[in-house]
C-alpha cells in the first residue's frame, strides 16, 4: 500500500470526524447526513490534482468550517444547510 | 349506562379470578419440561470475530457489494472487497461505534485485512 502524505491523512481524518458526526443524528436522519457527506468528498475525488495543494487545503477549511455547523446539536432534521 | 358496563367486567373479571375451568382455558398450562442453561464457552476471540462479521457483512451490505464467500481473516480489504480509503474510515467508524473504542488513524491506516482488525480488537477490548 503507498504511504499517504500529509495531505490525504487531513482529509481522511476530516472524513472521519464527517462519519462520526453523522453517528449523534437521530436515527431516522442519520442517512441525509451520511449522504451529504459524501457527497462532499467523492464529488472532488476525481476533479482535483492530486498536487493542487492550494485547493485541497482551501476544501479542507472549507470542510472544517462546514462540519462545525453539522456538528451543532440543534441541527437534527439537515433542512437547515 | 357506563355504570352497567363497569359492573359487567367487573363481573366477569370476578368471575375469571373465582371459577377454576375459565382460568384454565386462557392460561396456558405451565411448561413442565425443565430446561438447562448452560454458561456458554465462547472465547474472546470467537465474539470479536462474530461481531466484526457482522458489521462487515451490513456494511457491505450498504455498500451493495457482492460478495458471497464467507469472509475469512486473510480477506483483504481494498482488493477483496474492493474499499477505498474513505470506505475503510467508514469501516473503521463502524467498528469505532460498535466496540466503543477509539481506533487511531495510524492504527486504521495500517489495516490491509480482516485478520489484522480481529487481532488489534482482541488486543485491545
Amino acid at each position: 500500500m503507498r504511504k499517504l502524505n500529509g495531505l490525504q491523512k487531513q482529509t481522511l481524518a476530516l472524513y472521519k470526524e464527517y462519519i462520526k458526526m453523522t453517528y449523534t443524528k437521530p436515527v431516522q436522519n442519520q442517512f441525509k447526513f451520511k449522504k451529504y457527506s459524501k457527497k462532499l468528498f467523492y464529488d472532488k475525488l476525481h476533479t482535483i490534482d492530486r498536487k493542487d495543494f492550494s485547493t485541497i487545503e482551501y476544501l479542507l477549511r472549507f470542510g472544517a468550517r462546514k462540519l462545525e455547523s453539522l456538528q451543532n446539536k440543534q441541527n437534527i432534521l439537515f433542512y437547515k444547510i | 349506562m357506563f355504570r352497567q358496563v363497569v359492573a359487567r367486567n367487573f363481573a366477569v373479571r370476578n368471575f375469571a379470578r373465582v371459577s377454576p375451568q375459565y382460568t384454565r382455558s386462557i392460561v396456558p398450562a405451565f411448561n413442565k419440561n425443565y430446561t438447562r442453561f448452560y454458561s456458554s464457552s465462547v472465547t474472546k476471540e470467537e465474539l470479536v470475530s462474530n461481531k466484526l462479521n457482522d458489521i462487515v457483512k451490513t456494511f457491505i451490505e450498504e455498500k451493495g457489494i457482492t460478495f458471497e464467500k464467507p469472509l475469512t481473516d486473510n480477506l483483504k480489504l481494498s482488493e477483496d472487497l474492493k474499499l477505498d480509503s474513505l470506505d475503510k474510515v467508514e469501516l473503521v467508524v463502524a467498528i469505532e461505534e460498535e466496540f466503543e473504542l477509539e481506533i487511531n488513524d495510524d492504527a486504521s491506516d495500517s489495516f490491509e485485512n480482516l485478520g489484522q482488525i480481529k487481532k488489534f480488537l482482541t488486543e485491545k477490548s
